[in-house]
């Protein structure tokens, strides 16, 4: 897919007092040609230049999701004093494209979803139950600018701007760059 | 924000603009999106074109891509 006008990709006209939005059609191309793993982009809630984002933290267990509000009807394991208020873009099992699941996909506030359980590879120490219970990690490359790999490179979590709290599986998490050399 | 999935045709399936989206942006569309599944090997190709950024995802082997 090419990021571009005949595609429908635009920037939003600045009008302050607008009352309204207008779309300038607009082909979004390559703003730098070289990077690094000090390479930051200030405007923005991560620091992209060549990077790969796995966004976690999207699914909190619901019984029944409320098809008009998009709430969550009837708590599921994850809120047992009931739903809470970022149990929201909730759906029911029978609206799965994949597996048939219950939840809600709202941005977590509480951290009481899925993803700050024990549901991660290596959780347990049973390596067969593990393997049986939980996915496997994604895994990928460095990547190549013309056949020649790349020789650093950076982790940054974007907790800051994201979350406004913590909970307890959260605790480890830095809000400052980590940075791994590549071989 | 201008939001697309990858789709095997390469053509969005609903505006990626922030105006113009609909649910249909942000709703997968397994008749038209790229799927893909556990244990699957991507490659990723990012690059400038004359029109804009340029992405294409390929399985590996090849049995299924999109852009």
């Amino acid at each position: 897919m090419t990021a571009s006008a005949a595609n429908g990709f635009g920037e939003v006209q600045f009008a302050p007092t607008g009352r309204s939005c207008t779309n300038i059609p607009y082909n979004f191309h390559s703003m730098y040609s070289t990077s690094s793993e000090d390479t930051r982009v200030p405007w923005t809630a991560h620091s992209y230049n060549i990077a790969f984002s796995d966004e976690t933290g999207h699914f909190s267990y619901c019984n029944k999701a409320a098809p008009g509000s998009l709430k969550c009807a009837q708590a599921g394991v994850s809120d047992p004093n009931g739903a809470d208020g970022d149990d929201t873009s909730c759906f029911n099992a029978s609206q799965s494209l994949s597996v048939p699941i219950s939840g809600c996909q709202g941005t977590e506030f509480d951290f009481d979803g899925v993803p700050y359980e024990d549901t991660w590879p290596g959780t347990f120490t049973n390596a067969g139950q593990d393997a049986l219970r939980h996915p496997s990690s994604i895994l990928f490359t460095s990547p190549l600018t013309m056949a020649i790999t790349t020789t650093a490179l950076a982790l940054r979590p974007t907790f800051l701007a994201s979350r406004t709290k913590r909970r307890r599986h959260a605790s480890g998490t830095s809000r400052t760059p980590t940075r791994a050399r590549a071989a | 924000m201008n939001f697309a999935f990858i789709t095997r045709s390469g053509i969005p399936q609903a505006p990626p603009n922030p105006v113009e989206s609909t649910v249909a942006t942000e709703t997968p569309n397994p008749s038209q999106d790229l799927f893909m599944n556990s244990g699957d090997h991507l490659t990723v190709s990012l690059h400038d074109g004359t029109s804009g950024l340029v992405v294409v995802m390929r399985t590996s082997p090849l049995t299924r891509w999109g852009r």
